[in-house]
């Protein structure tokens, strides 16, 4: 299904930059074009937060104004970019989440969705931070690592030479909008017991990115002794707007080492 | 400090019915305000929202919105800045009278 996302509105051709496809099945390229990739059939399209009262097949598009010009290798949209009296008129959305109502009405699920630039489709961000390795550096800024290392596709830490552990950390270089998101997850494996040693972790999200573990908005403190890979998350649903995501360690002596897998919203 | 947390986690300043006194230095420093804007899940407990997903802790969250609770803080902050500054000036003003009535200059 096509939804034309024409406003047409006094001046009968469309000034906006996209269209939006809802299908599973790639459609057509074409710059600026949106395909959100779903079976099930699209009935509304729209730049909202969601609420509970939704039709089915309704989608939604969370994300902030502004961004880098669109390319290839971001997924900023144009929406629309028109002259008027001259004067240039323009408006970009950098999306964040894209979901659809479906199966009843308010339950509202992520979908994939992509933007076409230059006849490639760039996906929508889905809420990951890390993921074994991609930094998703155009969200995060890059993540910024002390006594980290990025190792064989996976955070890998250090400690097992130190002997003093402080500000082991691994934050991101950008505050991040978590403003969309209800919940922050982390998977890590941490062997700290097996190599007697002590400590304690802590993630969660900052208005700083100092070495510390006591600036945290909302935090949730690891399992140290884990030893296996374990998810942990994190309430945010009454947080909005931009933190910094930070995971945070500082141990006296310290034996043993931790890796993060993977930190995402959803 | 201790703070006291109800049957949801959420957190109170003062003792009560039904509440569980935990002891946390993860509000030192904030107003009543903004720690009764906090949800503390203990270590070893958990917590289900409305939408079932569970959390175990020790998780420290908000449930009012930050912002909100962020300006209470400073509030807080600025009023005690003024108290403080404003007792300085006490102090000062009874020293110079001290001084004064001894002669000294």
């Amino acid at each position: 299904m096509i939804g034309r996302t024409n406003a047409g509105a006094g001046g009968g051709r469309s000034q906006l930059y996209y269209d939006v496809v809802c299908q599973t099945a790639e459609p057509a390229k074409k710059e600026g074009r949106i395909w959100v990739k779903s079976s099930v059939a699209m009935t509304h399209f729209e730049f909202t937060p969601v609420w509970d009262t939704a039709g089915v097949g309704f989608i939604a598009v969370q994300g902030e104004i502004g961004g880098a010009d669109p390319l290839t290798t971001n997924n900023v949209l144009d929406i629309f970019n028109t002259r008027v009296s001259g004067i240039v008129n323009r408006m970009k959305v950098t999306p964040y989440r894209c979901q659809q109502v479906q199966g009843s009405t308010g339950n509202w699920v992520d979908v994939d969705a992509y933007v076409c630039h230059s006849n490639t489709w760039v996906h929508f961000w889905n809420g990951t931070l890390f993921d074994y390795g991609d930094q998703y550096t155009t969200i995060t800024g890059g993540w910024t690592l002390s006594k980290f290392s990025v190792k064989d596709g996976a955070f890998d830490t250090g400690l097992t030479s130190q002997t003093s552990g402080k500000d082991v950390m691994a934050c991101t270089g950008k505050k991040v909008n978590v403003g969309p998101y209800k919940t922050l997850h982390i998977r890590c494996y941490s062997n700290y017991s097996n190599s007697g040693g002590r400590g304690s972790a802590r993630f969660g999200i900052c208005n700083t990115n100092g070495y510390s573990k006591d600036d945290y908005i909302a935090y949730k403190d690891i399992d140290t002794k884990s030893n296996t890979l374990t998810d942990y998350s994190i309430d945010i649903s009454s947080v909005s707007g931009p933190y910094y995501v930070k995971f945070y360690t500082s141990v006296a002596s310290m034996q043993g080492w931790l890796k993060i897998a993977k930190m995402w919203l959803t | 400090m201790t703070i006291y947390i109800d049957s949801d986690f959420k957190c109170h300043t003062v003792a009560g019915d039904g509440l569980t006194a935990v002891e946390t230095t993860a509000f030192d420093g904030k107003c009543a305000a903004y720690i009764e804007g906090y949800r503390f899940v203990p270590d070893g407990s958990t917590w289900v929202r409305e939408d079932g997903t569970v959390f175990s802790g020790e998780m420290v969250t908000p449930w009012k919105p930050w912002e909100e609770l962020d300006a209470a803080q400073r509030a807080y902050e600025r009023e005690r800045y003024e108290n403080l500054t404003a007792q300085n000036a006490e102090y000062e003003a009874a020293l110079s009278e001290i001084e004064t009535a001894l002669g000294v200059t």
